[in-house]
């Protein structure tokens, strides 16, 4: 094959080649979503899929989880530099979930491949995908009590599942051994080496077609383009010193307030974030690994003056993040940190697009979304099968007002882009049946853009014995709204026993430290679990919103008339219509309240 | 300054981490000396700029919670 030449290529040729390298790792994607065993991976797409060059360094990502930017950024690059490129094979396939070696936390799966042309390593490809179970001490593997990563399933340090192309046995028996459900595991690791195939192939068409010099010349370009684009952004904002604050309700084993404290100083081009101010590390699950907080800051700035700039090492060069080993954001050896993806990420990710980056550009930034993924694991024996399952599934919630508009209702954090699990999935794989789930009324932070509305599941035990737990935050502090706007609405994660007639706390029924971090509680036939997922909060005076769109709110379903009274300053008719003159004298004599 | 390999032994799980920014030391680390004569392991070479930095801001800062 040709060498090709290492001409620099200009912004349009770096623009064409950017798309074909993400295109590359969309249909990595796809042929994960279509072959993988687990909904996780099917219908949540917990997963990444890369591109990484002769170093490891990030060149391209499908935008499938951007959650995992952080561990993309790193994990290869750590991997490579830990075993040494020499030990690199055609057909090696490496594998590791240790966050105490660039990953998010323990169930995300890192594999990584060399591509080789002539002999030598090119390139690698690589994803991340979340598996649903990988044992610990919690169906699901996600224990909302464990204290310390021991507790938190099988972690494996960078070891080789295919040695030339062959399986490595010895790693997979101890994989499949030590995780609850095997064969899902099995299914979804081939899912992954197939995606591997299919990018491997992929680039290896693309180096005999643009020469060998040209594309790797052309790797280092497009991470200085990135690193170029960036600069240019963070110079538009004014310098100084910007400071925020959230915290979580407890760790799930004390019940005490862990805070996150941040400081953005941007000087020039270049941004840093210092969270040294932060709490010492927690007990509980919900301390950040140093890149599950560099993917929060880096996700948090990127969604605000991003635009559609390639996403790739080049950013990780402008933007510097602080965070003291110990802390809650980045934790120490042996920290438990399973929840600090989930819970951890989305919080600071928001401070970062809303506290930080709302003072200075309020028109692209937003008010905080639910803010928890309020993760729900549970495990057990199917008596329709008599196989033992487990899943892992992440709740919707809402999203929070901003400038153009509603947050949107019902969906996940947006720090992941993921999907939570169908209805019709829960009942045709494990003994679930579903009573409700539907949008909570009366719920969304009132806002000029109120936020978008948490949802209501209500889901019936249809087997004698299921072992749930449960990872989330925001029952006792609710989204905060901005410029004006309100709160959103509190977590709620409540159980009903067979035969009663109210619904209680899990807190209540068995006297937990936490509302909303607790595991393998064990459920019986016709128990029946109420997940109420956090509602978020709006943007802007409530008075402010136009009364048409309260109007239909009202007539979604999603607002009541008492709050469109109480809240909005907005009237309707008994014709359910706008009724527009006493809207005028209820919000003049509202605003005249306030002042 | 200078890189300088951990040197770990295959079978040592210990972990090592940056003393400027928090991030994870794999392998090798950057050893500069600060202002004060400590003797510091940071994961870049850039690490030390971002020292002086931090240093500069955190002693410039007025009391807690200062804003813009």
């Amino acid at each position: 094959m040709t060498s090709g030449t290492a001409a620099p290529v200009d912004r349009v040729g770096l623009g064409i080649l950017h798309h074909q390298f993400v295109n590359i790792c969309d249909e990595m994607a796809v042929s994960m979503m279509r072959t993988a065993y687990s909904p996780i991976f099917s219908e949540g797409l917990d997963f990444s899929t890369l591109i990484l060059d002769a170093q490891g360094n990030l060149i391209a990502t499908a935008g499938i989880n951007p959650a995992m930017l952080g561990a993309s950024l790193y994990a290869a690059t750590w991997i490579v530099r830990e075993v040494g490129e020499e030990n690199f094979d055609p057909g090696d396939v490496w594998i590791h979930n240790d966050p105490y070696r660039g990953g998010s936390h323990m169930p995300e799966h890192m594999m990584v491949t060399p591509v080789f042309i002539d002999g030598g390593i090119v390139a690698y490809v690589g994803n991340i995908a979340h598996l649903a179970e990988i044992g610990g001490m919690a169906p699901g593997s996600f224990a909302a009590t464990a204290t310390d990563v021991f507790q938190e399933g099988l972690r494996l340090p960078p070891v080789r599942l295919f040695r030339r192309g062959e399986p490595v046995h010895d790693v997979w028996r101890i994989m499949l051994t030590n995780h609850r459900t095997p064969a899902n595991t099995w299914g979804d690791l081939h899912a992954m080496l197939g995606s591997l195939r299919v990018g491997q192939r992929r680039l290896e068409q693309l180096f005999h077609e643009r020469g060998v010099a040209a594309l790797s010349a052309a790797f280092a370009q497009i991470q200085d383009f990135a690193e170029m684009c960036l600069r240019e952004e963070i110079r538009k904002l004014p310098n100084g010193v910007y400071h925020a604050e959230d915290c979580f309700d407890d760790d799930g084993i004390v019940d005490r307030e862990c805070w996150v404290r941040l400081d953005v100083i941007i000087e020039d081009d270049e941004i840093i974030f210092d969270y040294s101010k932060s709490d010492p590390q927690t007990l509980g699950p919900i301390n950040a690994t140093y890149v599950v907080t560099l993917s929060a800051s880096l996700n948090g700035l990127l969604y605000i003056i991003g635009g559609d700039m390639p996403v790739n090492a080049g950013v990780a060069r402008v933007v510097r993040v602080v965070a003291p080993a110990g802390s809650i954001c980045c934790v120490r050896l042996p920290g438990a940190c399973v929840g600090g993806q989930t819970e951890n990420q989305p919080r600071v990710m928001e401070m970062v697009m809303g506290t930080i980056l709302g003072q200075l550009l309020p028109d692209r930034s937003a008010a905080a979304s639910g803010n928890t993924s309020l993760n729900f694991l549970f495990g057990g024996v199917d008596p329709r099968t008599g196989d033992y399952f487990a899943h892992y599934h992440f709740e919707a919630n809402g999203w929070g007002g901003r400038a153009s508009s509603d947050g949107n209702s019902a969906q996940i954090v947006p720090h992941a882009n993921c999907r939570n699990t169908p209805v019709e999935i829960f009942e045709t794989r494990w003994p679930w049946i579903h009573e409700k789930y539907s949008l909570n009324c009366d719920t969304a932070g009132p806002g000029r853009h109120r936020g978008g509305l948490g949802i209501e599941r209500i889901l019936e035990v249809g087997s004698d014995v299921i072992t749930v737990s449960v990872l989330a935050d925001r029952a006792k502090h609710r989204p905060w709204g901005l410029f004006g706007g309100g709160e959103g609405s509190a977590t709620r994660v409540e159980l009903r026993r067979a035969g009663a007639t109210e619904y209680r706390t899990f807190q209540e029924h068995f006297g937990l430290v936490s509302p909303t971090k607790f595991s393998n509680v064990r459920l019986g036939h016709g128990d029946r679990v109420r997940l109420v997922s956090p509602s978020g909060g709006g943007y802007g005076d409530p008075l402010e919103r136009d009364p048409a769109l309260v109007v239909i709110d009202v007539c979604e379903g999603f607002v009541s008339k008492q709050s469109a009274e109480r809240l909005y300053g907005v009237l309707l008719g008994p014709d359910g219509q706008l009724d527009e003159g006493r809207t005028e004298d209820l919000r003049r004599r509202l605003r005249s309240d306030v002042a | 300054m200078t890189w300088r390999e951990l040197g770990k032994s295959w079978h040592d799980t210990t972990v090592d981490y940056c003393e400027v920014c928090g991030n994870l030391l794999i392998r090798r680390y950057w050893e500069f000396t600060d202002e004060s004569g400590v003797i510091v392991r940071a994961c870049r070479e850039d690490d030390v700029r971002l020292l002086a930095t931090l240093r500069r801001y955190r002693a410039e800062a007025s009391p807690a919670g200062s804003g813009a």
